[in-house]
């Protein structure tokens, strides 16, 4: 009989937890009160200091240490350790490049189920019930795991990040794990920083200007970079502008593209289809420009003004410039 | 060198019509097709075919009409192909699923490489690839968005976040390809040919033999509802541009929301 524990899996960057592991922190936090469990942080790092801190501070009862170098081969086989020897509820891991990795191997190791890009998770009596979008995000699916282990993973951006409780401490757990060497089969050989990624990186972007069907054309999207540029920001687009072939792939926000939660969000031309809106409804500030009044962005919009873009565009980037001086 | 790629049919998503009042899907009449990533696995498999010899395999799971994406893949070029059914493996979860195409992998391979789509366009977990190469103790290289054909194995480059990470595996491995990663060739007048002649061989579980354990689903699908609505927010007046932005610059202000 496993007990109510949830657990989160630390993915570091630099050292640092990446967003998407504080948000799912809060989360188990939120979840273990509900539940009479513990919220957990597994990190595996040679250097796990700064993001056992983080752990702590954004919810975590306990944090689990396995000083090694991550990988998703060597993670899952430790992972797999480490549910055999405490029995965990819950395993939550970000759906990140990696993370995908990770939570697909845990699982066949584990032979547990698991609820993967999901956007939210209840805990009851009988089970756990996780929901995920469906059919390009028209609909949601609920789907029930009764026994635990299980495993869930998220996007970045599905939960908001409050702020954390500084100073906030907890339990310390340090376990050495051999990985033996045949479960290594898989190598990375490095990383390349490439400009264009970077510019669609969104994901971590904290504001966002984002170009739908209204932007008309490829050039239409030139003032909403212009507007990006003066913020600080980058630039996104609905799936609408995508499949124009105006901006590429990468730059596609919304459930079946990437999820973002930004302090602000202007959306030009956008109307707002749920697989959109659910992509963005985290972000702190949404700001909505559409000639449209009916459009169902301005139900989920802070403001909304019905204006065509093309004025509000470069209105907004004067005056930003201005303030900016 | 024996090749594998694994093939879905999936319902062309956009055909799907959803009942509003009753959050009920409506499948009929809805096409079905491959799945597009799927069209490049194919590729990337007839691809190392052509540069180290050797013949590649296809294997889907599903109804009768998903043989139809396997004489798609032999009129290109594939050359075996086997159908997964039972009745056994209906409603099976990405874990169930992974067994599955496991135990299929074991009693038609062993393959030197197993490739596939990335991810599917109706389920979209892209769990299979990294499960099925755990269970198949060998490589796992995922989201390929350029491959490179080395001695032992396959290198490959995947987008992550800001750059590309370079990741390595040698044979037998398993790859999973994005759209990105080629151009799928079009079919040949020969190809055509054997596409009709291609025997697929049916596998249920009596061959397959997996005990009702291994294709258990832990994940139920228990029912479909509509997203929350959201709330509602403040709108500000459009008729005068130059006031409606600097009535906005002022409200983000307030919030430094820059």
């Amino acid at each position: 009989m496993s007990n109510q524990n949830i657990w989160v899996f630390f993915e570091l960057s630099d050292g640092r937890p990446k967003r998407v592991c504080l948000e799912m922190m809060q989360k188990a936090k939120a979840l273990a009160e509900g539940s009479s469990g513990k919220a957990a942080a597994v990190i595996i790092d040679p250097e796990p200091e700064e993001a056992c801190k983080a752990a702590f501070e954004n919810g975590a009862d306990q944090v689990l240490i396995v000083r090694q170098k991550f990988f998703f081969e060597s993670a899952a086989y430790i992972l797999e350790k480490l549910a055999g020897k405490y029995e965990p509820k819950i395993v939550m891991i970000g759906a990140t490049t990696e993370g995908r990795d990770l939570a697909a191997s845990a699982s066949a190791r584990l032979h547990c189920g698991i609820a993967s890009e999901c956007t939210d998770v209840v805990i009851t009596g009988s089970g756990v019930f996780w929901i995920r979008p469906s059919y390009d995000g028209r609909l949601n699916t609920n789907i029930g795991i009764e026994e635990a282990p299980m495993i869930g993973t998220f996007k970045p951006g599905i939960f908001k990040l409050e702020e954390p409780a500084a100073g906030r401490s907890g339990e310390t757990v340090e376990e050495a794990i051999e990985v033996p060497a045949g479960i290594l089969l898989t190598q990375l050989l490095g990383f390349t920083p490439d400009d264009e990624l970077t510019k669609a990186n969104i994901e971590d972007a904290e504001i966002i200007v984002a170009g739908g069907r209204g932007v008309g054309s490829k050039e239409g999207f030139g003032q909403l970079y212009e507007l990006a540029a003066a913020l600080g920001g980058s630039v996104g687009a609905s799936r609408a502008a995508v499949d124009e072939g105006w901006i590429g792939k990468d730059y596609q926000i919304g459930i079946t593209g990437k999820t973002v939660a930004p302090r602000l969000y202007i959306g030009f031309g956008i109307s707002g289809a749920l697989p959109h809106v659910n992509g963005i409804k985290e972000s702190d500030i949404i700001v909505a420009v559409n000639t449209d009044p009916n459009a169902p962005i301005f139900g989920v919009a802070n403001y909304g003004i019905v204006a065509d873009l093309n004025v509000i565009c470069p209105a907004l980037t004067k005056k930003v410039k201005e303030m900016k001086g | 060198m024996k090749i594998l790629v694994l093939l879905k049919e999936v319902p062309v998503v956009s055909e799907i019509r959803i009942n509003r009042q009753y959050f009920t899907i409506d499948r009929s009449g809805v096409g079905k097709m491959m799945n597009p990533a799927d069209r490049h696995a194919i590729e990337a498999a007839l691809k190392l075919a052509d540069t180290r010899g050797g013949e590649v395999t296809a294997i889907t799971m599903g109804p009768e009409s998903s043989e139809s994406i396997l004489r798609e893949a032999a009129s290109l070029g594939v050359k075996a192909a086997y159908r997964l059914t039972d009745k056994a493996f209906a409603g099976a979860d990405t874990l169930a699923t992974a067994t599955i195409l496991k135990a299929a992998i074991d009693a038609t391979g062993p393959y030197d490489a197993v490739f596939c789509g990335a991810s599917s366009i109706d389920g979209v977990t892209g769990q299979i690839p990294a499960k099925l190469g755990t269970m198949l103790g060998c490589g796992i290289l995922t989201n390929a968005c350029k491959i490179e054909i080395t001695d032992a194995g396959l290198t490959i480059d995947r987008k992550a976040g800001t750059g590309y990470e370079k990741l390595t595996a040698s044979f037998p491995l398993v790859c999973s390809v994005t759209e990105d990663a080629n151009t799928p060739r079009k079919p040949s007048i020969k190809g055509r040919t054997m596409s009709k002649r291609l025997v697929i061989e049916v596998l249920d579980n009596e061959k397959l033999q997996i005990p009702a354990e291994g294709i258990k689903s832990p994940s139920k699908v228990i029912g479909l509802f509509p997203p929350p609505a959201l709330e509602k927010g403040q709108m500000i007046p459009g008729e005068d541009p130059e006031a409606a932005v600097a009535e906005l610059v002022e409200l983000l202000q307030e919030q430094a929301a820059f």
